[in-house]
C-alpha cells in the first residue's frame, strides 16, 4: 500500500474514533477514493492520490470544521513525516 | 389555517445545522481524548499497582521465611511465649502473601499476562484436599462442612492450582468467613454440565451487593464488615479463571442474614 493511501485510510479510521460509521460513509462519497467499511479497506483509484487526501480532508471539514482537519493532520503525522514537501498534499501542509 | 413563512432563509438553517455538526464532532472528539487519557492513567496505575504488589510481596516472603524459621526450631529450642507468638505473626505474614497475591493476580488477569498449565486432575480430590485444609477453621467457629461430592476419580481438565486457590477455596473459605454458626454444605453434581455448589447458611448478599459481586475491587456493604481484610478481587479472579475454562459462576441469595449459594458451572467435555 503505497504512504497516500495509507494516510487516507489512517484518516479514516481516525475519524472513525470520533464519528463511527459516518467516517467510513463520508469518505464513500470522495471521488477517487474506494472504501470498504466491513473490511476496513481503503484505495485511492487512478488520478491524483494527493488531491483525492485533500478531498477526503475536506470532506470531514465541510461538516464538522477546523476540528476535523486538525484530527486529520494529527492522524496522518507520522507518515507525513517520511515525505517530501511535494508529496505532501496540500491540505496535511504545516 | 395560514401557513407562517419560515423565520429563517435555507442559508441560516444550513448555517446551524453545520454549527450544531462542529458542536457535536467537537463534544465527541473532547470525549475519544478523555478515554484515552484515562486508558495511559489506567495503563500507569495498574503497572504502579504491580510494582509495588510485587515490591510489598518480596519483604513479606523475606518475614514469612523467617518467622516459618522461628518456629519450626531452626534456631534452636525457644520459648512457649515466643512460639506462640512467631506462630501469630507466620499466619498474619501468610495472610498478607495472600492478599499481595490477590491483588498481584488482578493485575495480571486485566494485563491479559494471566498463563494456564491445564492438564487432566481429579476434581474430586482437589475439592477434598481444600476441605481439609479448611475444616480447622471452620471447627474453631463451631462450623461444620458437608461434604457431597460422589465417589471415585472425576477427571476435569484445566488449571489444577488456579482452580484449588482461586476457585475452590476461594469460594468454600468465603463461606466459612461469612458464616457464624452453621453448616457449609458443598456439592459437586455431573451430568450436562459439572456444577461445583458451596452453600451456606451465613450473613447472605442484599441485592444491592449482588450487583458487585464478581467486580473488581467489588466489596459489599455488609461483608466489609464481617471480613474487614477482603481486597475485594477474590470473586473477580474466580469468575475470570472460570470463564477461561468455559465455565459461568453466578450466586444466589434470598438477601441479608439468610445465606448465600455459588454455583460454578463448567460444561463437560
Amino acid at each position: 500500500m503505497d504512504k497516500l493511501t495509507q494516510i487516507a485510510s489512517k484518516i479514516i479510521k481516525e475519524q472513525e474514533l470520533v464519528i463511527g460509521p459516518l467516517a467510513w460513509s463520508e469518505a464513500r462519497k470522495v471521488q477517487g477514493l474506494r472504501v470498504d467499511s466491513q473490511k476496513g479497506e481503503v484505495n485511492i483509484s487512478n488520478g491524483d492520490p494527493k488531491a483525492t487526501v485533500d478531498r477526503l480532508v475536506a470532506q470531514y471539514e465541510r461538516l464538522f470544521g477546523r476540528a476535523s482537519h486538525q484530527v486529520c493532520r494529527e492522524a496522518a503525522a507520522s507518515l507525513v513525516a517520511g515525505l517530501s514537501l511535494a508529496e505532501i498534499p496540500l491540505s496535511l501542509r504545516a | 389555517m395560514a401557513v407562517r413563512p419560515p423565520s429563517k432563509s435555507i442559508a441560516e438553517y444550513q448555517a446551524e445545522l453545520k454549527a450544531l455538526g462542529e458542536e457535536m464532532y467537537n463534544h465527541s472528539l473532547e470525549l475519544v481524548r478523555l478515554k484515552r487519557e484515562l486508558e495511559i492513567a489506567n495503563r500507569e496505575q495498574e503497572s504502579l499497582l504491580h510494582f509495588i504488589s510485587h515490591e510489598v510481596k518480596g519483604y513479606l516472603t523475606k518475614s514469612e521465611a523467617a518467622f516459618a524459621s522461628i518456629t519450626e526450631g531452626d534456631y534452636g529450642h525457644i520459648p512457649e511465649k515466643l512460639k506462640t507468638m512467631s506462630w501469630a505473626a507466620l499466619s498474619e505474614v501468610r495472610k498478607g502473601v495472600a492478599t499481595v497475591m490477590d491483588i498481584l493476580e488482578a493485575t495480571n488477569f486485566k494485563k491479559g499476562t494471566v498463563a494456564y498449565a491445564k492438564k487432566k486432575f481429579d476434581l474430586r480430590a482437589a475439592i477434598r484436599d481444600v476441605v481439609s485444609q479448611l475444616e480447622p477453621t471452620a471447627s474453631e467457629k463451631g462450623l461444620s462442612i458437608e461434604l457431597s461430592i460422589g465417589e471415585g476419580e472425576f477427571l476435569f481438565e484445566g488449571d489444577e492450582d488456579k482452580l484449588k486457590r482461586h476457585v475452590i477455596r476461594n469460594l468454600i473459605d468465603n463461606a466459612i468467613k461469612y458464616t457464624p454458626r452453621g453448616v457449609v454444605k458443598v456439592v459437586l453434581t455431573d451430568g450436562s454440565v459439572i456444577r461445583f455448589i458451596v452453600e451456606d447458611n451465613g450473613i447472605g448478599i442484599t441485592p444491592e451487593d449482588m450487583k458487585n459481586l464478581f467486580t473488581e475491587g467489588g466489596h459489599g456493604k455488609e461483608s466489609i464488615k464481617t471480613n474487614v481484610h477482603s481486597t475485594g478481587y477474590g470473586l473477580y479472579i474466580a469468575k475470570k479463571i472460570i470463564e477461561a475454562h468455559g465455565g459461568r459462576i453466578w450466586a444466589e441469595s434470598d438477601g441479608d442474614g439468610k445465606g448465600s449459594v455459588f454455583f460454578v458451572e463448567f460444561p463437560t467435555a
